[in-house]
């Protein structure tokens, strides 16, 4: 069953003239893992915020279309209902504490709070998902003396000890450091690989690509492709859609206008798959 | 103004008992118009409490730096120019110094004093974020709460950056003891991009407290529990019953 | 019920995510331009700002929570003038309400009433709690003027006025200054941007 299902989806932002997406169709099952990319302005992070289901409830604005997050009608859903099903994980580490926390195990619990949890469960869960994300040793600490990365990893578990079944993430690495990217990375992996469906967007598809079962670019504000990753960079080769290519497919590509590369076979996307491609 | 610096078992009480005493030293200070009262308050309940917890020394640190020098103008102003001055106190040269005026002078310092020590009770032994947490716990609305912690948390932080910018400005050639123009310039750039990034700060904040289901509209639990002992409720019903005498008692006379 | 609604509609979650911050900025603002020895406060940049955009009550929470975070982390004489700040924050609202907030002379006109506003409460402050004379700069005015023959109240009056008028003017400004030019999706966020827009 398709837990995110979005249907001619148009929307505007108020105060705006012109639509932020247009025609938006998408459809995502359980567990899949969903990268989308494009240029700057694309609406990347508006269909983080409609995915989210920040739109119209928190965003208000002008939606046409249907937009069902887990079955619930997002325009009729009430913010309660949409919060623990889906959690988001947004850029910038330090906007994203609440700061009225003045412990890492506080701020994990804020949303548990906000939801009336009683403590105990809130205790043995905030534990649970700190061991989870590798932040134990962090508890006691403020979040405001954290790294940038370990923010982030404070962001990520305040986001899954809601328990939710989609966890969008609106590029969640841009400001860390590689080894810190890998740490919040694997950390939804392992999720994932649990059955949590993760929506990332991410420009940089160097090593975002590897984890997609799906990569689908936005072009001002609509869909222009969707499908597997290698499919989806044959397809845009040679035109300018503003996505980085992972180095290895570029590779790819040049070698199959060399005659390297059969036209036929798929264009590679990680490292293995080009080893394989030029083994055979 | 403190560091949380452990003030023995005045730490461990709940905030709002301590809240409770300030205040009311506080009120009864300004309710009693009478000094002998406020330094009797100062002697025999503030100064001991101190001593019990410990924490005498920052406390009249904070007396001698906010206190003193109020009191120090408030002697000179009001002793030289008190309206019904009719005793002279003290003659230098062409100056007088009447009595009534300097004992005016005494009172409000006496009561300056108290407010500022009272309070230091509360604030050396108490970290911030108890103190917002145990407010919430006493009622004050979560949203409400949330906005005080906050700005406890961040102030120290910002403090800390408007330094360090003032501190770069300086070193590309900002003079601060320079001309009150060259001062006034130095401001408006430290501030305009300060106050835009909080807009935007604020409104990304904002979601990030939707998604954490801020205001969802249930009644919030709290992660953590203050402790609050029947005693120390007990002792705040009768600072309330002390204030509430001595405002009867005011109000008779 | 009409005015409670609107209240509720004015304190939504960016309102509460603004106020900390305007908070901060108040009091950092503050502290940097007495570090610099300004003869002026600017510790209400940040109320002001909260009262055009958010509405009068918001702008009088954050100048109530505001003194209450002075007084707790910087010094207990801030406790005293919670209720000037709430004043300047509920006059700036109700201003922007009014328009006071669409152009800069108006703007400026809104800090001479502002002004206003903080004399009649913060007078009487001065006199019962620091019998006339605070130590600060307004207090140093107000000896002057009692040196200088005139009654403690009136010096009191003065002083006040003379150390805010021009602050609130400039406070007035930086605000619709700011305002003027923001990105309107952001702005759009806040529940009283049609005082700006």
């Amino acid at each position: 069953m398709a837990i995110i299902e979005i249907e001619n989806l148009t929307y505007t932002y108020p105060v705006e003239n012109f639509p932020a997406l247009h025609g938006v169709n998408l459809r995502v099952e359980e567990g899949e893992w969903v990268v989308v990319s494009g240029e700057n302005e694309a609406g990347k992070s508006t269909l983080c915020c409609i995915i989210a289901g920040l739109i119209p409830s928190v965003y208000r604005g002008k939606l046409e279309g249907t937009v069902r997050l887990c079955s619930l009608d997002v325009c009729q859903a009430s913010r309660k209902d949409l919060i623990h099903r889906v959690g988001m994980v947004m850029q910038n580490p330090f906007h994203q504490i609440s700061g009225g926390r003045f412990t890492v195990a506080e701020e994990v619990a804020f949303g548990l709070e906000n939801l009336g949890v009683p403590r105990p469960e809130m205790h043995w869960r905030v534990n649970d998902m700190l061991a989870q994300v590798g932040i134990a040793h962090l508890a006691r600490c403020s979040p405001f003396s954290l790294s940038g990365g370990q923010q982030q990893l404070v962001a990520l578990a305040a986001a899954l000890v809601m328990h939710p079944e989609v966890l969008v993430l609106d590029e969640p690495t841009s400001q860390l450091d590689p080894q810190a990217s890998q740490k919040v990375l694997a950390v939804v992996q392992d999720l994932q690989k649990q059955g949590l469906t993760v929506v990332l967007v991410e420009h940089r598809l160097e090593w975002a690509a590897e984890f997609a079962s799906r990569l689908v670019i936005l072009e001002k504000g609509t869909i222009c492709a969707d499908g597997l990753p290698a499919q989806v960079f044959a397809g845009l080769a040679g035109r300018a859609s503003g996505v980085h290519f992972p180095a290895v497919t570029l590779l790819g590509f040049q070698a199959r206008r060399e005659g390297l590369w059969p036209a036929g076979r798929p264009l590679p996307v990680t490292i293995e798959q080009a080893v394989r491609g030029f083994r055979r | 103004m403190f560091d949380a610096a452990p003030g023995g078992w005045l730490y461990h009480l709940n905030p709002l008992t301590k809240l409770s005493v300030s205040l009311a030293f506080i009120l009864l200070a300004f309710l009693l118009p009478s000094p002998l009262v406020s330094l009797g308050l100062f002697c025999l309940a503030i100064l001991p409490l101190s001593l019990w917890g410990g924490i005498t020394l920052p406390m009249l640190n904070a007396c001698l730096r906010l206190v003193a020098p109020a009191a120090g103008v408030l002697l000179v102003v009001q002793g030289l120019f008190y309206p019904g001055g009719q005793t002279a106190a003290l003659r230098a040269g062409p100056l007088v110094f009447w009595q009534e005026g300097l004992a005016y002078a005494g009172l409000i310092s006496v009561r300056l004093l108290i407010m500022v020590s009272a309070f230091s009770i509360l604030l050396a032994t108490t970290p911030p974020a108890k103190l917002a947490m145990a407010l919430q716990q006493a009622g004050l609305p979560a949203t409400f709460a949330y906005v005080l912690a906050a700005a406890l948390q961040l102030l120290p932080e910002a403090r800390q950056r408007a330094l360090v910018i003032l501190k770069a400005q300086r070193a590309r050639g900002l003079r601060v003891s320079g001309s009150l123009l060259a001062r006034a310039r130095a401001v408006l750039p430290l501030v305009v991009p300060m106050i835009s990034s909080t807009l935007v700060m604020a409104e990304e904040r904002a979601v990030a407290l939707e998604l954490r289901a801020f205001r969802s509209g249930v009644k919030p639990t709290t992660y953590y529990e203050i402790e609050d002992a029947g005693v120390e409720r007990t002792v705040r019903w009768l600072c309330g019953l002390l204030v509430l005498a001595a405002g009867i008692y005011r109000l008779w006379l | 019920m009409k005015l409670l609604n609107s209240i509720k509609k004015d304190f939504n979650t960016v309102t509460f995510a603004l106020i900390p911050l305007a908070i901060v900025i108040n009091l950092a603002i503050g502290y940097l331009v007495s570090v610099l020895a300004l003869p002026i406060f600017l510790d209400s940049i940040g109320t002001v700002l909260v009262a055009v955009i958010c509405g009068p009550w918001a702008g009088l929470a954050t100048g109530l929570l505001s003194n209450a975070v002075g007084g707790i982390l910087l010094d207990p004489f801030f406790f005293p003038f919670a209720p000037v700040a709430a004043v300047i924050g509920f006059v700036a609202g109700w201003l922007a309400t009014a328009g006071f907030f669409r152009s800069w002379w108006k703007a400026a006109l809104a800090g001479v009433i502002i002004t206003v506003g903080v004399v009649i409460v913060a007078a009487p402050i001065r006199l019962i709690v620091f019998g006339g004379i605070t130590p600060n700069s307004v207090g140093a005015i107000t000896s002057l003027l009692v040196a200088s023959g005139q009654s403690l109240i009136s010096s009191v009056l003065t002083a006040t006025t003379l150390s805010n008028v021009v602050d609130k003017v400039v406070t007035a400004l930086v605000v619709f200054g700011i305002l003027k030019g923001f990105p309107r999706r952001t702005l759009g966020r806040f529940p009283r941007s049609e005082n700006v827009i």
